[in-house]
């Protein structure tokens, strides 16, 4: 089994006025364990505790009570903070900077060897579509570009644990569809991702596991196929069937006393769709102010590439 | 006019040495990088540029306002003493808003986040930071003083003036500092010659008036008597060395003269003097190069026969000293300028420690506040209750007068530390002539620049570490 790179025991945390009186019990008890390797999703509404989850794992605030341990360590010690990659949920960034002065401020302050900085600087840019507006300052990219940013500053030190605090949050489905493809190739090469999002559909087409939050307490946990399994439904999915026998079909069926609920003709989904346009654009030889396509993932990010 | 045309060089020349420090800062670990990002946002955020141009354009614009002042040395001392004055007063601001502003912009931004979490920042952050506004400080102290020497030159209408050695050294005498032992001294002959009187008071009290009588005997001359000053210089002095004196002759009308005898080196010679005025004593040859010296003082009361004069009070510091020629006005403005940069550095240092925990408006409040109190010097005054009119209030004993006592000489202790501070104020003392010496800058250097500036960013830095960083907004 792998080992746990996040382990949480019995976490609270409760906020405090000014005269220290308590205001409001962000967590009341989580209990979590994330394994080496896996891509695990943290969901839940508004205010449930995901961010204050998150700012604990990272050493931004204190709990009031319980264990943690992150990558074996306390949280916010440097061992750990050393190892993880952080993407903040606002693109939080100095406007003033370029692209790639601010990836040479990120790599600089997580001691990126001077000798290969600058070779991973221009590969995350590759990666995130940003090598032609690397030298436009940040003030000046779309939020997608913002959050393609933010997304290579994470990985600039080849973090062990890469924690994504809404990563799809203002990217096209483009982006969205390349950040999905990165996290899938993170895994594959051994990191452990954590995720909170909103965009539930992005969460469970990534996601190994998930837990979700509600009131600071962790509502369900378990593997994605787990959690959603339905034992009172099946879909079939097939190729073209005429009127005549699908009602066969149907007819079968309801002698076997199944109910049909829903059928419905095969169609293209709007992000499909998306998709489709775009890169025929792009065939075409048209050209964009904002990201470029991109690429995959850079060799040094915990590949073959020793590095560090 | 030309002094105006000139402000857009010296800006230049500002810009020059932020972007090449920009630049050279692409090299270098965490905290070079904190350093650049904090020269980049000064510069392209427009602080640096629009600060610049004021400083500079202010500078310039000071010729012109003191074009019809005919008089060369007063045109000099304004110049000199405003210049000095106008650079130090915006690189305070300047610090004091690069400090305050850049951190607090990290929190309101929620950038704080982003950046604590990134390993190299604990030790790096705030120290980078302050390295960054030293620099961006130095890309303007240096043209600003560069623009006011040449300024004051084109006054003066020769550059000799810069170069020869005509700032001085200031050396009171040692005969009117009162020491504990002469105090203990002159209580003994006292108490000898009045027990039933000097007997009878408080040891505490007992010394509190003989000090303030030794104090007002040292620094009085009666009619008809005479009084030796002992001058110290070792490093020898030189050939146009000068006693400077200012006497205060009581309620004598400005107008009014009176005389002295002075003995100085076997040579006799009579000055006379008015009423608060400056007057100099040659000192003669023969004294070159001594490391020490007496000047014999005999009061001789007023030149007019039918005024009364009865004695002469040395007050203030600077009532009877020794000028030496020290160095040359530009060596002079070099270390007072050195001392304004340290002092702003400990402002910075003060401003980012502050922000730490208090957001942009209130830690620029209490860094203004801290301004107007140095600049008063300290207000120790207001603490002190010893003098030969104090007597001790018994209600002194009761437990809550000695918690307020001990909060009352707290409150002594750190604001007496402010006159630290405006020692190293030397911009009026440059301009009335006075050479800042090389001592008084490792002295500030080591007491505001490493002392209290190096205090106050690790406890910036401790206060950083300890506090939570995140959800201020949404909480």
């Amino acid at each position: 089994m792998a080992p746990d790179v996040i382990r949480i025991k019995g976490l609270r945390k409760v906020f405090r006025d000014f005269w220290l009186r308590a205001r409001v019990e962000a967590l009341s008890g989580v209990d979590l364990t994330i394994r080496s390797g896996e891509v695990y999703g943290l969901l839940g509404p508004n205010g449930s505790g995901k961010s204050t989850t998150i700012q604990i794992l990272l050493g931004l605030i204190f709990p009031t009570a319980g264990e943690v341990e992150v990558l074996g360590a306390p949280p916010g010690t440097p061992e750990s903070k050393s190892r993880i990659g952080y993407l903040p949920e606002d693109s939080v960034f100095y406007p003033f900077l370029s692209g790639r002065e601010m990836l040479d401020l990120s790599a600089r302050l997580c001691r990126v060897p001077d000798a290969n900085r600058m070779e991973r600087i221009e590969a995350l840019l590759q990666m995130v579509g940003l090598r032609e507006a690397a030298d436009r300052e940040i003030g000046d990219y779309s939020k997608g570009m913002q959050r393609r940013i933010g997304i290579a500053q994470a990985l600039i030190h080849d973090p062990d644990l890469i924690i994504l605090d809404e990563p799809t949050n203002g990217l096209d489905p483009l982006g969205v569809r390349q950040v999905k493809d990165w996290i899938q190739g993170l895994r594959a090469r051994g990191k452990t991702i954590l995720i909170s999002s909103h965009l539930l559909a992005d969460v469970e087409q990534v996601c190994d596991r998930v837990s979700i939050l509600y009131g600071g307490k962790v509502q369900a946990e378990g593997a994605v196929e787990e959690i959603l399994e339905r034992d009172d439904r099946t879909i079939w999915i097939t190729s073209r069937v005429e009127s005549e026998a699908l009602d066969s079909a149907e007819k079968l069926l309801r002698e076997q006393g199944l109910d049909v609920i829903s059928v419905k003709p095969g169609s293209k989904s709007l992000e499909e769709k998306f998709l489709e346009t775009v890169e025929e654009a792009r065939e075409r030889g048209e050209t964009t102010a904002g990201a470029e396509p991109g690429g995959g993932l850079p060799a040094f990010l915990g590949g073959g590439e020793d590095n560090k | 006019m030309i002094s105006l045309f000139l402000a857009p060089l010296v800006w230049l020349l500002m810009a020059l040495g932020i972007v090449l420090s920009i630049r050279v800062l692409r090299r270098g670990g965490a905290l070079a990088v904190v350093t650049r990002t904090l020269l980049a946002e000064a510069w392209r955020t427009g602080v640096l540029p629009i600060g610049g141009g004021i400083l500079f354009v202010g500078l310039g614009l000071m010729p012109l306002l003191l074009a019809n002042s005919t008089d060369i040395e007063s045109r000099i001392h304004t110049l000199l003493d405003y210049g000095q004055g106008w650079i130090a007063a915006n690189l305070l601001l300047l610090s004091l808003l690069m400090s305050c502003g850049s951190y607090c912009d990290e929190v309101v931004t929620g950038r704080i986040r982003w950046l604590v979490v990134l390993s190299g920042t604990r030790w790096n952050l705030l120290p980078g930071k302050l390295l960054g506004i030293l620099v961006a400080l130095f890309a303007l102290l240096l043209p600003a003083t560069v623009f006011l020497l040449l300024l004051v030159g084109r006054a003066s209408g020769s550059t000799e003036l810069l170069w020869n050695p005509v700032s001085v050294a200031i050396v009171p005498p040692e005969t009117l500092d009162v020491s504990d032992q002469d105090v203990q001294t002159y209580l003994v002959l006292l108490m000898m010659e009045d027990p039933g009187g000097w007997g009878m008071l408080e040891p505490e009290e007992a010394q509190q008036m003989a000090r303030s009588r030794l104090e007002r005997r040292s620094r009085s001359i009666s009619k008809g008597s005479s009084r030796d000053y002992w001058f110290q210089y070792p490093a020898g002095l030189e050939k146009d060395a000068v006693i400077s004196i200012r006497p205060s002759l009581g309620r004598t009308h400005r107008s009014e003269r009176a005389r002295f005898r002075i003995e100085l080196a076997n040579e006799s010679s009579e000055v006379i003097v008015r009423n608060g005025e400056r007057s100099t004593i040659e000192i003669p040859q023969s004294l070159t190069g001594a490391n020490e010296f007496s000047l014999g003082m005999k009061f001789l009361g007023a030149v007019e026969e039918d005024v009364r004069i009865p004695s002469v009070i040395w007050s203030g510091s600077d009532a009877i000293e020794l000028r030496v020629p020290a160095g040359s006005l530009i060596s002079s403005i070099a270390r007072s300028q050195l001392l304004t940069w340290i002092r702003c550095g400990f402002i910075a240092a003060l401003g980012l420690t502050v922000a730490t925990f208090l957001g942009m408006p209130v830690a620029t409040l209490f860094l203004l506040c801290f301004l107007v109190a140095a600049a008063g010097g300290g207000f120790t005054g207001a603490f002190d209750v010893t003098g030969s009119d104090s007597h001790e209030d018994p209600r002194s004993r009761d437990p809550s007068r000695i918690v307020i006592d001990l909060l009352a000489r707290g409150g002594e202790l750190i604001v007496g530390q402010l006159s630290a501070w405006n020692q190293h104020a030397t911009a009026d003392r440059v301009a009335a002539g006075e050479n800042v010496t090389s001592a008084e800058v490792v002295r500030g250097f080591a007491m505001i620049g490493l002392l209290w500036g190096g205090v106050t960013l690790l406890l910036g830095v401790w206060i950083s570490d300890r506090r939570e960083h995140g959800l201020e907004r949404d909480r």
